[in-house]
């Protein structure tokens, strides 16, 4: 945002005065330990943490690195721990957080440097719901799945997550248990347990897929996830129904 | 040294939808990409992908209605190439699983787009992009394609004609690596960063585009750039067209409909294609009607906060957070901002280059279907139907005879140009001249232009070209070194805006999105023709190439 505000623009907003950073650094080749530094900026109303951190980037130490693309709270890539909690850079307003503004990589994620962390045992989380649509049968050939408005709006909770890593990151047993799915994918996967278009053999499969000691029993329903998603998904309570769905089908199993 | 038989540089819809087709095909297919797969801007995009999947609309009317928005200059077989494969391309995305919101059949839903003759906008609530990039990656997983990620692509590999892959540095470790591969396929996407006020994520540099360039591929019709009417003034954020395809009203300081009223579109208003709204919007402003900040209002408030929520959740959330403004009880403020480009590497419709083993697709791309001007809902389309085209002559015809030595020897020359950047003292930092030329672009090459105000852009950035000479890297450690990253990415957007800035000076006409005060009105007789940027010894060297011309006969164009 501050790479693309035009001077102009800045004029127009109100200022709030310097505030004051405390950004956590870490360069690997240069750096026994991390260390935290102090920078202050001019921040207006609309000015975001993302808008700080480019700001001493671009005019007072171009070695600060934080991950951030879109600067609109859809592509994740800014998820940090900003005055304790998980929030995205982007979207997180200087002034709502109080000062200093402390600004961390987010906690149960490998640090790689400074605000960078390593996001490949995430994506391996991810990937181990077998996060892709496995319909009932094969459509012909220009023919669409029909799926009901309701349907729909029933996988609208969980669809809008972009994989940002937060609630991975606030997540104790995700901590603890490194084969623990954790709930963005626990979400993925019910993204995709509910949709109607899969069918039902899909479903008793996904089910079985997530019922192991590392899956959906795995989750303590602290709803850490849930309070800290940006996009205001609730892992937890899609945890939850799986959960109490794969014991309905294990009682039934038994009463039969 | 990695090597695959074919390699997809960017992994957006466009690079995603290539590597599919080029695994279908049975290729050896690798995605390296300078982000991961879901941070790509494809994410953003918000409104739709048209296709003519109803059994009152024909993909004809598309393919008319595509070639009036594109001013004329579209090239018309692969207008109708993509206007036909539409239906079946959107079908595919749905049975993939992609969550388009449903009407009460169960079939997708469609709505109004401006500069469509018909309701064919597929959409995903106001999510299309992101619906569409989360669908086309988990198809990816499934097929245990591989992707490098975090790569940053630096240069194609030429040697006796023909590509031979790609050298990146990869950004988590510093390491400088070769790619050979038979055949390349650039889907980078645009060039937002070239401006100060866009749509765009930071990403968008325009690094295929450079790179093609560098490697003697012109770049094709870059003076057409799209400034979105309705985004956010204090930071660009994209108001998507599905407001107005809703029945979203824009309104003067005055209180005027003004699309309607001051007789901009006199018949279809707020659905104009972009270029006239936007024209339009700062026509107002200009002569004393508009906000603030240059903006019009954009008023959904007739709508009740369900339906917004519904169709435009993303909307509420992105007015709410980044401009503190509530829809459902107030307007927003919009105003103008750069958004897409209509040129990019010059390609056929397999989206192969002149460049034996390079491709192009995309917003990179230009084949061309969009012209002097995008339709809403055409750029998603795009990147499906050309990204598996291209993927799958990609892997029918990649090239068998790559050399490996060709690429070390390209390897060890980026490697002394990355380490040489990094040891300089002196000279200015990247940010510095990298917003002087966002500014003059913003300022001089935006939607209304002079030749005046051209030559000043044309002489900042070839100045800014001569300061990178001597740019300077601070940072100069090895580990996600950004700094680095974005002083290689300056030298892309500096020939991006070179490009743009003389294509825009030498079409001495107005056309779609291109307008210029000396010459407002459009020349089909000199200017019926595609601009092409080449690589010369003393710059730039500008050519001309005819415009595929079918059925549609240019005419004067209204809405």
């Amino acid at each position: 945002m501050a790479t693309t505000q035009t001077e102009s623009e800045a004029d127009a907003a109100t200022e709030v005065g310097s505030v004051e950073l405390e950004v956590f650094r870490y360069v690997p080749e240069e750096d026994d330990e991390p260390r935290f530094e102090s920078y202050t900026v001019d921040a207006e109303e609309g000015t975001t943490v993302l808008d700080a951190l480019i700001e001493i980037r671009d005019t007072e130490d171009a070695s600060l690195t934080v991950r951030h693309s879109c600067r609109m709270a859809r592509c994740g890539s800014d998820a940090l721990y900003i005055n304790g909690k998980q929030r995205l850079a982007c979207n997180t307003l200087v002034k709502e957080v109080g000062e200093p503004v402390k600004v961390e990589p987010l906690p149960r994620f490998d640090v790689i440097r400074d605000l960078v962390v390593d996001m490949e045992g995430f994506y391996d989380r991810m990937e181990a719901v077998e996060p892709w649509f496995q319909p009932s049968h094969e459509p012909e050939t220009g023919e669409e799945f029909l799926q009901s408005p309701e349907n729909r709006k029933n996988i609208d909770t969980v669809l809008d997550c972009i994989w940002c890593g937060a609630c991975t990151s606030s997540c104790s047993p995700a901590g603890t248990d490194d084969r623990f799915k954790g709930p963005a994918a626990l979400a993925k996967a019910y993204r995709f347990y509910k949709d109607e278009r899969e069918g039902e053999e899909a479903r008793k499969n996904r089910l079985r897929l997530l019922e192991d000691a590392h899956g959906i029993y795995r989750c303590h329903t602290q709803f850490n996830c849930t309070e800290v998603c940006p996009k205001g998904i609730s892992p937890t309570e899609a945890i939850m129904e799986m959960s109490r769905d794969a014991t309905k089908q294990k009682l039934a199993f038994w009463r039969r | 040294m990695h090597s695959h038989e074919v390699i997809v540089v960017g992994a957006g819809g466009a690079g995603l939808r290539a590597a599919i087709a080029a695994h279908e095909e049975g290729a050896d297919v690798a995605l390296v990409t300078k982000l991961h797969p879901v941070r790509s801007h494809t994410g953003a995009a918000e409104g739709g992908i048209n296709a003519a999947l109803k059994d009152e609309d024909d993909w004809e009317d598309h393919a008319y209605d595509t070639v009036k928005g594109s001013d004329y200059i579209g090239d018309q077989d692969a207008i109708e190439a993509m206007t036909e494969d539409a239906p079946s391309e959107v079908v595919r995305l749905e049975n993939m699983g992609m969550a388009f919101s449903r009407d009460e059949d169960g079939r997708m839903a469609q709505r109004a787009f401006g500069g469509l003759s018909f309701p064919r906008t597929t959409y995903a609530s106001d999510k299309t992009g992101h619906m569409l990039l989360h669908t086309l990656y988990e198809q990816v997983m499934k097929r245990g394609i591989t992707v490098y990620d975090e790569y940053y692509v630096t240069r194609a590999v030429k040697e006796d004609g023909e590509c031979h892959g790609v050298v990146a540095v990869d950004i988590q470790t510093g390491r400088v690596e070769g790619f050979q591969a038979g055949a390349t396929i650039f889907a980078t996407g645009g060039v937002g960063e070239v401006f100060s006020h866009t749509t765009n994520a930071v990403s968008c540099t325009g690094d295929g585009m450079s790179i093609a360039y560098r490697a003697g591929v012109p770049m094709e019709d870059m003076e057409f750039v799209q400034f979105h009417p309705t985004t956010l003034p204090s930071t660009g954020i994209l108001i998507t067209e599905g407001c107005r395809g809703e029945g979203g009203i824009l309104y003067n300081s005055e209180g005027e409909r003004f699309m309607f009223e001051r007789g901009y579109a006199p018949n279809d208003g707020e659905l104009a294609s972009r270029d006239v709204v936007s024209r339009a919007e700062l026509t107002e402003v200009e002569e004393g009607r508009g906000f603030e900040d240059g903006c019009v209002h954009l008023d959904l408030t007739h709508f009740g906060e369900e339906k917004i929520e519904e169709r435009l959740a993303q909307i509420l959330e992105l007015a709410r957070d980044f401009e503190d403004v509530d829809p459902v009880t107030e307007p927003i403020p919009v105003k103008p901002g750069q958004h897409y480009i209509m040129g990019g590497i010059a390609c056929d419709s397999h989206g192969a280059t002149e460049l034996p083993g390079m491709y192009a697709v995309g917003e990179a791309a230009c084949v061309s279907v969009h012209g002097a001007n995008r339709l809403g809902g055409n750029a998603l389309l795009e990147l499906v139907v050309f990204g598996k085209r291209s993927g799958r002559h990609a892997a029918e015809n990649h090239l068998t005879n790559t050399s490996k030595s060709a690429v070390e020897d390209v390897v060890a020359e980026e490697q002394s140009r990355v380490e040489e950047l990094k040891d300089r003292s002196g000279g200015e930092h990247q940010s510095e001249i990298r917003a002087d030329v966002q500014e003059a672009m913003t300022e001089h090459v935006n939607v209304f232009r002079s030749e005046e105000g051209l030559e000043e852009a044309l002489e900042i950035v070839r100045d800014a070209r001569e300061r990178y000479e001597s740019v300077n890297v601070h940072d100069t450690s090895d580990t996600f070194n950004t700094d680095l990253v974005q002083a290689l990415e300056l030298r892309s957007i500096i020939d991006c805006a070179e490009a743009i800035t003389l294509g825009a000076l030498e079409r001495d006409e107005s056309r779609g999105a291109h307008w210029r005060y000396e010459h407002q009105e459009r020349d089909d007789e000199n200017w019926l023709k595609h601009t092409l940027v080449y690589p010369g010894d003393d710059g730039p060297r500008v050519e001309y190439e005819d415009v595929e011309i079918k059925k549609y006969e240019p005419k004067v164009r209204s809405y």
